[in-house]
């Protein structure tokens, strides 16, 4: 049971995280006193017809995270809005980091205790509707301040993780995406997110592309199937990797 | 939206899905490999003994206390402790010059070795030039201890070229649960064909269980057994070997060795007392490299294995053996390297008449013209003794053709 967690805690990591932070993502907001939650992706809160908050509460204990998305500028054919993002991955990261079953993080005496890591991550999203479809290019800077000397053995060498670690280890990392999201009819959607990753320092490529398909179940639910697509030039050689996903979301008016 | 769609969506993502990457099959899982440098005026051997070798490397962990031997807690490795114990493998290598060496144990991209690819490094800083490498334990993420991404297994690497390469996968042990036994290791005989000899041969390398309680390791030696057998049936000449976990029979301890300091069941290692006659047909059936007789008379002198790199060997786990009815001679259990593995190295020379990579040049019968009374009365200089007469001791393949020590155009190499 005690180790059941950890792997549990691990998967979560994953999927619960680093996958719904790459889907689909537009400048539009959810509406004023909306709530929009899900099984995988962040809890938002509209709270002005222009500034949205989301947070990953079901997290918050172990990685204290919260977003802030907020207009910065609309015409007639494009929204503008810019989204910043705070994260204290540590106390999870020193939870992984154990002998035995469900430990990710190696307990190498010589590299000590994972450190305190404080991400900040700034994204500018543009977004324009033709017809029934969306379309949101984007850009984001992830920086991250730690203490201590930097040891990639702490990096968890997994697909899915690699590039999001690397970018807040060795900060600033850029992120180049392009969202596209169209409504099939009153009750299907589908959307698709790519984005390309440049981390300081390397030249090595990573890519990433989600998309869903999505079917609304009465007023508030909404029943999401999709997967995510990596690729990376790692250290452990190229490779790519797909999750397929599931996704129950649930979308209301306070 | 029609359900076709949604069906095939969700075939193609669970098609393309390979969530831990860690599936084998024998012949495509073999990977092929040449050192990154080999000139053409290189010197090959042409002798009447080759020297093999067994080796299980400790994935170039030298004498670092890992966390699974209990004496440490050390999981991964730097670049530079990899590189610096890969270097003291391969001076040893060097020093030792055999023909053909069965690695187990060996790195190729795992992250406790510093993603460095252990197989062509010691090609490309040995005179070895060939290889063949089966995976005995790769994961793309094992969830454990931080042991993140494994790729590690048995190796087989020589100075000719190797062929028909194929792993044979080992029965897997049945006391695990089936999360534990998904990112456990999955043992493997590694098998290839040398046919630029005389004498073609193939080579097995081996590496059992360490860990099983359910009979598991009895299985897999028995299933090299099998493969032997079979070999030996088609009358192919084999040399086979590696760390069968096993200690010969007759032994005189064999539990309660001082070394094992592990309390962790799954890591308990040294309890053989029921184990004693499971070498028995490889011993019975073939030649060893260090008969039982030899061994019996100074055991100690034989061991190969122990986990404490400030004692001294306390068992005999690394063996090699062949069929070919000369056997091996000058065998020797390398207990000088303490520092480089938790096994030394066991070596012995196999007397098949090598031919290796003779370019324009094929061999005549050996000993053709030579006096075949060798044995009592010795070879002229530059020539060695071998049971069916005398050979140059070495040639050289060079741009212009073949040099030997001695009359090349003699008895045994002649132009075609």
């Amino acid at each position: 049971m005690y180790q059941s967690r950890y792997i549990f805690l691990f998967v979560y990591l994953i999927i619960g995280i680093l996958i719904p932070s790459t889907i689909f993502d537009s400048a539009e907001f959810i509406g004023v006193k909306s709530r929009s939650n899900s099984l995988l992706q962040p809890k938002i809160y509209g709270i002005r017809p222009n500034l949205d908050i989301s947070t990953y509460a079901s997290l918050s204990l172990v990685i204290p995270n919260i977003s802030v998305k907020y207009r910065i500028n609309n015409n007639d054919k494009w929204q503008m809005s810019a989204k910043t993002g705070f994260a204290y991955p540590t106390p999870l990261m020193r939870l992984l980091q154990r002998n035995g079953t469900g430990g990710i993080i190696a307990p190498d005496p010589d590299v000590g205790d994972f450190p305190n890591l404080i991400i900040i991550k700034q994204k500018i999203i543009a977004t324009t509707t033709i017809g029934t479809t969306t379309f949101s290019p984007s850009f984001d800077v992830t920086l991250g301040f730690r203490e201590g000397q930097f040891d990639d053995r702490l990096i968890i060498d997994h697909p899915l993780v690699y590039s999001a670690m690397m970018s807040a280890f060795r900060g600033p990392a850029y992120s180049l995406g392009f969202a596209c999201e169209k409504e099939l009819n009153s009750k299907w959607r589908i959307a698709t997110q790519n984005n390309f990753i440049f981390i300081n320092g390397e030249r090595n490529k990573h890519f990433r592309n989600s998309s869903i398909i999505s079917r609304k179940i009465g007023k508030k639910y909404s029943i999401l199937l999709g997967y995510t697509l990596s690729y990376g030039e790692y250290p452990f050689g190229d490779q790519w990797y797909l999750v397929p996903f599931i996704d129950i979301q649930k979308v209301w008016k306070k | 939206m029609n359900k076709n769609i949604i069906i095939l969506i969700s075939c193609l993502i669970f098609t393309f899905c390979d969530p831990f990457g860690d599936s084998f099959n024998n012949i495509d899982d073999v990977i092929y490999y040449e050192a990154s440098s080999m000139s053409s005026g290189q010197i090959l051997f042409l002798s009447a003994h080759h020297k093999v070798m067994t080796w299980n490397v400790k994935f170039g962990g030298g004498r670092i206390d890992f966390w699974f031997d209990c004496y440490g807690d050390r999981i991964h490795m730097t670049t530079s402790e990899v590189e610096d114990n890969l270097q003291a493998l391969a001076d040893f290598i060097i020093e030792q010059e055999p023909s053909v060496i069965l690695l187990q144990e060996i790195d190729v991209n795992s992250k406790r070795t510093a993603y460095i690819d252990q197989v062509q490094w010691l090609l490309d800083n040995t005179h070895l030039n060939y290889g063949v490498y089966a995976s005995q334990w790769q994961n793309q993420f094992v969830p454990s201890d931080g042991l993140g991404p494994v790729d590690s297994g048995n190796a087989i690497l020589s100075i000719s070229p190797l062929t028909n390469a194929e792993r044979i996968s080992l029965p897997l042990r049945s006391d695990q649960d089936a999360i534990t036994r998904h990112f456990y290791l999955k043992r493997n005989i590694l098998k290839a064909y040398i046919s630029a000899s005389l004498t073609p041969f193939w080579v097995l390398n081996i590496h059992t269980s360490a860990f099983s309680q359910d009979g598991t390791k009895k299985k897999q030696i028995d299933r090299l057994v099998d493969e032997l057998d079979g070999l030996n049936m088609m009358g192919e000449t084999f040399i086979a070997g590696g760390d069968l976990n096993e200690i010969p029979p007759g032994s005189s301890q064999t539990s309660d060795f001082q070394d094992s300091i592990c309390q962790d069941e799954d890591f308990l290692a040294d309890d053989y007392d029921d184990e004693t006659n499971w070498l028995d047909d490889l011993y019975a059936n073939y030649y060893p490299a260090i008969s039982l007789d030899n061994y019996l008379s100074d055991e100690e002198s034989q061991f190969s294995h122990t986990t404490n790199g400030d004692g001294f060997w306390t068992r005999k786990l690394d063996y090699l053996f062949t069929n070919h009815p000369n056997g091996f001679s000058n065998s020797e259990t390398h207990q000088n390297t303490m520092p480089l593995s938790d096994h030394a190295p066991v070596s012995a020379d196999a007397y098949f008449f090598g031919c290796w990579d003779l370019g324009s040049y094929s061999c005549s019968e050996p000993g053709a013209s030579i006096e075949y009374s060798c044995i009592e009365e010795g070879c002229p200089e530059g020539y060695i003794c071998d049971s069916a007469g005398c050979y140059p001791s070495q040639c050289y393949c060079t741009e212009e053709g073949m040099i030997c020590t001695e009359d090349c155009g003699g008895s045994v190499c002649v132009s075609e």
